[in-house]
């Protein structure tokens, strides 16, 4: 199944067409330049901007015939710039992540809920659990974050810029556990980001937006074999 | 619940218990069930409503503010914040003023009502019609209100203040008012199952909390959600605020200090404890309020700011310890 595809996909600003299939269960860097329409398009994804024209399937289904309801069981999704409660526990941070699937009458899973404690040692969160959000690292943070996501078990996860404010060393630590998640869990993931080094390490496919649509869908090995890279970013 | 939590629970009950025993008057502690006596009706008739009313007052207020903090992602957020309580204001001021109602009447309730029904009414216009921008909109929009109103208000008491005497001008800072019991039956009636439908909504707000994508991506639709606590809150705070006029400092103080001593988890229990906080402290402010300077009220919204300021500046001096 794919797990995405666009077609002739106009959002709502950037005033670019997009055609692309993405199968599922790869690791897809959404790569192109500053104010392409990146975050649009992510943010097209989860119905926070609407499609100009054209149509966009998510596994097979409309983006338009997605209720909230059904898109929180395929999608999860970790913004460029994350809002957080400054008091918010790392483990509280975690049990948010079951609000998709708890009534609003019953509780939501405890601190000691086994998927939360897997989730905080597979990333090396265990020793921050009681450390509120607002005194954490950017770096520890971005990885909560993450966990986030991750435990909500997506078929999907959505991913805008995570490594921005991260130093080398956090940038190459997210890089290895999300792969390392990704490759455990089997979920589609699309993020994009600047990093070409790490995408070509370690994504398996590439789509990239250029001035003039999609210049690139396809496996990444292909995409560095090309210069596209030098032209998508004129460097 | 831990030891610290039940500390501040058992403390905050007692506390409001024990502002029974408060007032101008002394009580005949052996004359408490005896009907007819004075110390009855100082007791049943009087503080009791009124102490039940500061409770709801309280409360409220800090569960209101809690939830604009977290609805609109500021820790400055207050429940004046969107100038309903301005409308409001302005609609007792202007019932006094010009039309001669009286503060506290019926007639002046409805007033209060009315303008915050307006207000309201704009409020969720600029709410259904702000796309992704909608925190950045009504919180805007709210300022505008509140700028906009006040410049009346102080136009109206400046040109009227011979008919706006110790009716709405003591009211305008804040005051616990002394009402019927039938009054804060009704008040309790539409407060409550407000208070539990907002509590209820605390669920969406820890959404909402983590922005407005993550929240869609979490199940919940956070523009609509934030329209109707919009609505929800507004009626409740023309409640309260018809009777009280705006007091101060116990919305934006309470959610931080739970914040602050607690940690909560979630939004409901963040509401659960600054409701029960809020109470507490506004009980023990109104008690200090009729018991500092004897049969003299201290308007209570200056009573909660010199308690409550300090003791807050303490707490955050000693957190960043």
């Amino acid at each position: 199944m794919n797990f995405l595809s666009a077609e002739k996909l106009r959002l709502a600003h950037p005033d670019l067409e997009i055609t692309a299939t993405l199968p599922e269960g790869q690791f897809v860097a959404l790569l192109g330049p500053n104010g392409i329409g990146k975050t649009t398009l992510l943010r097209t994804l989860i119905g926070e901007e609407k499609i100009s024209s054209g149509s966009v399937k998510l596994f097979e289904k409309p983006i338009g015939e997605l209720s909230t309801k059904v898109l929180s069981t395929i999608i999860s999704y970790v913004p460029q710039d994350h809002e957080y409660p400054l008091h918010l526990r790392v483990v509280d941070l975690m049990r948010y992540a079951f609000l998709p699937t708890t009534g609003w009458f019953d509780k939501l899973p405890l601190a000691d809920d086994s998927r939360i404690q897997q989730i905080l040692k597979n990333f090396a969160l265990a020793s921050l659990e009681q450390r509120t959000l607002g005194s954490l690292s950017t770096g520890e943070r971005q990885r909560a974050f993450l966990a986030r996501a991750c435990l909500q078990n997506p078929r999907c996860l959505l991913l805008d810029e995570p490594t921005n404010h991260l130093d080398p060393g956090g940038v190459t630590r997210f890089w290895a556990q999300l792969r390392e998640t990704h490759a455990r869990a089997g979920f589609s993931v699309l993020m994009s980001t600047h990093e070409l080094s790490m995408v070509n390490q370690y994504c398996d496919w590439v789509l990239a937006i250029g001035r003039e649509g999609v210049a690139y869908c396809g496996e990444s090995s292909g995409f560095f074999r090309t210069n596209l890279a030098e032209a998508l970013y004129s460097l | 619940m831990n030891s610290k939590k039940y500390f501040w629970v058992s403390g905050s009950l007692i506390l409001i218990a024990v502002c029974l025993a408060f007032g101008a008057e002394p009580l005949q502690w052996s004359d408490i069930f005896a009907k007819g006596s004075a110390t009855y009706r100082i007791l049943w008739e009087l503080r009791l409503p009124r102490l039940l009313f500061v409770i709801l007052v309280g409360g409220s207020l800090a569960q209101l503010g809690g939830t604009y903090q977290i609805l609109f992602r500021n820790p400055l957020a207050e429940p004046y914040i969107l100038g309903i309580s301005s409308a409001v204001v302005l609609g007792v001021v202007a019932g006094e003023a010009f039309f001669g109602v009286r503060v506290l009447s019926a007639g002046s309730v409805s007033l209060g009502f009315l303008f915050a029904a307006i207000a309201t009414v704009l409020l969720v216009f600029i709410s259904l019609h702000s796309g992704t921008k909608q925190v950045e909109r009504i919180v805007l929009f709210g300022m505008g209100l509140n700028f906009v109103l006040s410049s009346v208000l102080f136009l109206i008491l400046s040109f009227y203040n011979q008919h706006v005497g110790g009716g709405s001008l003591r009211w305008l800072f804040g005051n616990i008012p002394w009402i019927s019991r039938g009054e804060v039956a009704w008040v309790y009636g539409l407060s409550s199952p407000l208070l539990g439908i907002l509590y209820i909504l605390g669920r969406p707000l820890d959404a909402i909390s983590l922005g407005d994508g993550v929240a869609r991506t979490l199940g919940f639709s956070p523009n609509k959600q934030r329209t109707w606590i919009l609505i929800l809150t507004s009626l409740l705070l023309s409640a309260l605020v018809t009777y009280t006029g705006a007091i101060g400092f116990v919305g934006l103080v309470a959610p931080h200090v739970v914040q602050l001593l607690f940690r909560p988890s979630t939004s409901r229990t963040l509401f659960a404890f600054s409701f029960l906080l809020g109470a507490a402290f506004l009980a023990l402010s109104d008690s200090l309020s009729r018991v500092l300077l004897p049969p003299f009220e201290l308007p209570i919204g200056i009573v909660t700011t010199l308690i409550g300021g300090p003791a807050f500046l303490v707490l955050l001096w000693r957190r960043t310890q």
